[in-house]
């Protein structure tokens, strides 16, 4: 069931319509930890069991932790468990790939097929068990909770990653959503499916059409790289925004994951507007365990370069994913170095396109089905001869509307507003919202989520 | 001050409500519709309609004809024997279309029943086979339709769909039609300029233009067929092309009747005959020319087909079957399937000599 499938909707408004029906609170948690796995199934339901596995070995490790002296013995287990999984069904291919030829081994691939969700759910459980190793989170004593934790639909399959405090303050003291939540997420769903289905997959074609084999020119290789970096915004935000709008409407607060991030005016900024709640787990538990900046500028360089380079392959087993990840700490480890990581307020909007560009480069390596065809589209980029753009006038025209709409809502803040102020605005937003919805968007075929692969 | 749970979900209510009504006030008044691209499907449903509605204000003793692109017959010329057979022929068929779409079109043109002396509608054959295209699951439906549809329409139209995907599709385009109109829209935004032209042009001339169309004259002379070898022999520069479509019209093995079909057209033609059930327009099926080559006899297969059982209801006709047998040759056909300007010609007229033969004079 795709987020923006007729399906979903119809399974959504029922899980709604029974949640404000029960009037028994543990009932309607039982209700959502059913419709989770309900919704879990409905991809694989073979998949519920090893969700099920892991589910239970950290909420036991949890309790362990909490109750034993030798609390790394279960702090151990229980990453074992989760990143052993992650690698056994996400890594096994790639690392046969690398070490066979090593060896002096043929490449025999195994037919794995990758849980969906998987690397959002562990992480999440990771940051849980670490939490309560260091003492900053209470293990939960009820399984149903934590289950709900780990399995809770609207983010189990591509985030955010919640961390265990912000969702069981939510949901150990349950308040009735206000007014200005439920508003907020009816609004935050709209405009998810809107940048989903009307421009991250308008966008999906022209970049579809490209990587998939990509033709000489330099306007062709931009046109078509820049039709990705729009996608890939788009479709990702446009899934969180769903996911917290739906969040809001069930009384749960699930944290900003997008900040406009093209709009930042340095990688670092754009790590802290991106996939925020990758960036500050990947911050929380790897960057400052391995010492962070706090052991001079050479060790901090390796840092960011260690953490990105796994943050890349967190995203997917491929060399192209470790090159991208690679590429972002080495920038973010020379910009550091030069003392650019930190805004600047007369020279943003140079700095702001130089960083859009190196971002755009980045995606390449994230896009390309191999690096053969990375290095075709980056000489292309550089050198290739002029060729034609891809992208029609009305699909500027859409990049052109949402940079407005992204810099008036920097500035403004718009959406809370519109959440907090006057039905005759809201309704009227609502409406035109709808109706780019339904002029745009790509309604014949449910292009999937790209972080629905990871 | 703090908006309520009640409030907002009013608010909700009231903002999707919205959505309908914005669409609504571009999509259901018309608005959109004057300036829709005449080159489409939608935009030839919508322009035939405002063509043929307002021809009913200018004559009277009206007959309206529907069919495919086969129906190549020619209202200009069919009129020039209107002192004989006492009517004026109108054509509200479009290519490509087929019963369900003409029912949606003819029940907006005579809401009342009682504008027409006659509905004349062409077709291919009178049997119940399968034909090469699904007619009940076609996306394009939906596209001649989407002018015509009202909210009352929606299920009814979206059932008759078979598959679930296109019963969706017609659901939420029937509630939502800027989604049904999008294509149109982007080319619209595209090309501005062009499309207020082309738009202005048509609105006032695209009537006259249907009217005084005349067809190609390029013809199939010069193609033969060895009926027991079943050998066609081309002329010289004849379009390679040909020879597939003749395999697939011509010389195609007898369909499969699976009842889809005869449903289909059961249920729509059914419609359209009730719909002037008490009134006293008549109802005639024709059988159009088959194609440029055909055998000198004609194959009953079901003698219940849904068109004869139809046949037999009052105020119902049945054309002759081979009655346009003559016409049934490679000089009067452009490609296999369609006449060329001479058989358009020769068509209309033996059209109007069939319909004044079967109905009688105007009453």
């Amino acid at each position: 069931m795709l987020f923006n499938t007729a399906p979903f909707f119809a399974f959504f408004a029922v899980v709604l319509l029974l949640f404000y029906a029960i009037p028994w609170w543990p009932a309607r948690k039982w209700l959502l930890l059913a419709a989770s796995y309900y919704f879990y199934a409905s991809w694989n339901p073979k998949f519920l069991a090893l969700l099920g596995s892991l589910t239970l070995v950290d909420y036991f490790c949890a309790l362990w932790i909490e109750r034993s002296r030798r609390p790394k013995l279960a702090l151990i287990l229980s990453l074992a468990a989760n990143l052993g999984f992650l690698g056994f069904f996400k890594y096994t291919n790639f690392l046969i790939a690398v070490f066979a030829p090593l060896a002096g081994q043929p490449v025999r691939v195994f037919d794995i097929v990758l849980p969906l969700g998987i690397s959002f759910h562990t992480f999440q459980s990771i940051s849980y068990v670490v939490d309560v190793y260091r003492g900053q989170q209470t293990a939960i004593r009820s399984l149903p909770d934590y289950a709900l934790f780990i399995a809770f639909f609207p983010q189990l399959v591509a985030g955010p990653i919640v961390r265990a405090r912000d969702f069981f303050r939510d949901l150990l003291a349950w308040q009735p959503p206000t007014g200005e939540d439920l508003r907020l997420g009816a609004w935050l769903i709209l405009l998810g499916l809107t940048k989903k289905m009307a421009f991250a997959d308008r966008f999906a074609m022209v970049a579809d059409t490209y990587f998939n084999s990509p033709t000489p020119g330099q306007l062709t290789a931009i046109t078509g790289t820049l039709a990705f970096g729009l996608q890939i915004f788009f479709d990702f935000s446009g899934y969180t925004d769903m996911a917290i709008g739906m969040a809001k409407l069930l009384g749960f607060h699930f944290p900003e994951n997008f900040r406009r991030p093209y709009l930042a005016s340095s990688i670092t900024e754009f790590w802290r507007r991106w996939h925020i709640s990758l960036s500050s787990w990947l911050r929380d538990y790897l960057y400052i365990p391995l010492g962070g900046s706090r052991h001079g500028a050479w060790r901090t360089y390796f840092n960011l370069l260690i953490t990105m380079l796994l943050g890349g392959l967190w995203h997917g087993a491929s060399w192209n994913f470790v090159l991208w990840g690679g590429y972002h700490g080495l920038l973010l480890g020379l910009e550091r170095a030069a003392g650019l990581s930190q805004p600047s307020r007369w020279l943003r909007i140079p700095r702001t396109i130089i960083t859009v560009a190196l971002v755009m480069l980045g995606w390449v390596f994230f896009r390309a089905s191999t690096f053969e065809a990375s290095r075709f589209v980056l000489t292309q980029i550089f050198t290739g001869e002029p060729g034609a753009g891809l992208l029609n006038r009305w699909q500027w025209g859409l990049a052109v509307l949402a940079l407005l709409v992204a810099l008036i809502e920097d500035r403004w803040q718009v959406t809370e507003r519109l959440a907090r102020g006057p039905a005759w605005i809201y309704i009227p937003a609502f409406a035109l919202m709808g109706l780019v919805l339904e002029l745009f968007g790509v309604f014949d075929q449910a292009i999937p989520f790209i972080y629905f692969q990871f | 001050m703090p908006t309520t749970r009640r409030a907002a979900v009013v608010t909700i209510l009231a903002s999707l409500a919205s959505v309908f009504l914005l669409d609504a006030a571009i999509f259901r008044t018309g608005i959109y519709m004057r300036w829709v691209e005449a080159d489409s499907s939608t935009g030839l449903t919508e322009y035939r309609f405002r063509a043929e509605r307002d021809r009913q204000r200018q004559a009277g003793n009206l007959v309206l004809t529907f069919g495919d692109s086969r129906m190549a017959y020619l209202p200009r010329v069919a009129n020039q024997y209107t002192s004989k057979s006492g009517y004026v022929f109108r054509h509200a068929g479009t290519a490509g279309s087929s019963a369900r779409d003409w029912y949606y079109l003819m029940r907006d043109l005579d809401p009342r029943a009682n504008r027409y002396q006659a509905i004349v509608i062409g077709l291919d054959d009178l049997e119940d086979e399968d034909s090469l295209v699904s007619r009940q699951d076609d996306p394009r439906s939906l596209h001649y339709n989407i002018g015509r549809l009202a909210l009352t329409d929606l299920w009814d139209f979206a059932i008759s769909h078979p598959s679930p995907a296109y019963q969706w599709a017609a659901i939420r385009g029937g509630i939502l039609k800027g989604i049904v109109m999008q294509e149109d829209f982007h080319h619209l935004l595209l090309h501005p300029k062009a499309r207020i032209r082309s738009a202005n042009l048509n609105w006032t001339g695209w009537a006259g233009w249907a009217y005084d169309y005349d067809d190609e004259e390029r013809s199939l002379a010069g193609l033969s067929i060895d009926w027991k070898t079943r050998q066609l022999s081309f002329s010289p520069g004849m379009d390679p092309g040909y020879r597939k479509m003749f395999q697939e019209t011509l010389l195609r093995k007898p369909a499969l009747a699976t009842g889809l079909r005869g449903d289909y057209q059961r249920h729509w033609f059914g419609r359209m005959a009730n719909h002037y059930r008490n009134s006293a327009t008549r109802f005639v099926f024709v059988r159009l020319p088959r194609g440029p080559l055909s055998p000198r006899t004609d194959v009953l297969l079901n003698p219940n087909s849904s068109i004869r059982q139809l046949a037999k209801q009052p105020r119902v006709f049945l054309g002759t079957p081979l009655r346009y047998m003559e016409l049934e040759r490679p000089d009067y056909f452009k490609d296999p399937l369609h006449l060329n300007r001479a058989g358009a010609h020769a068509f209309s007229k033996m059209l109007v000599d069939e319909v004044r033969e079967l109905i009688g004079p105007p009453h």
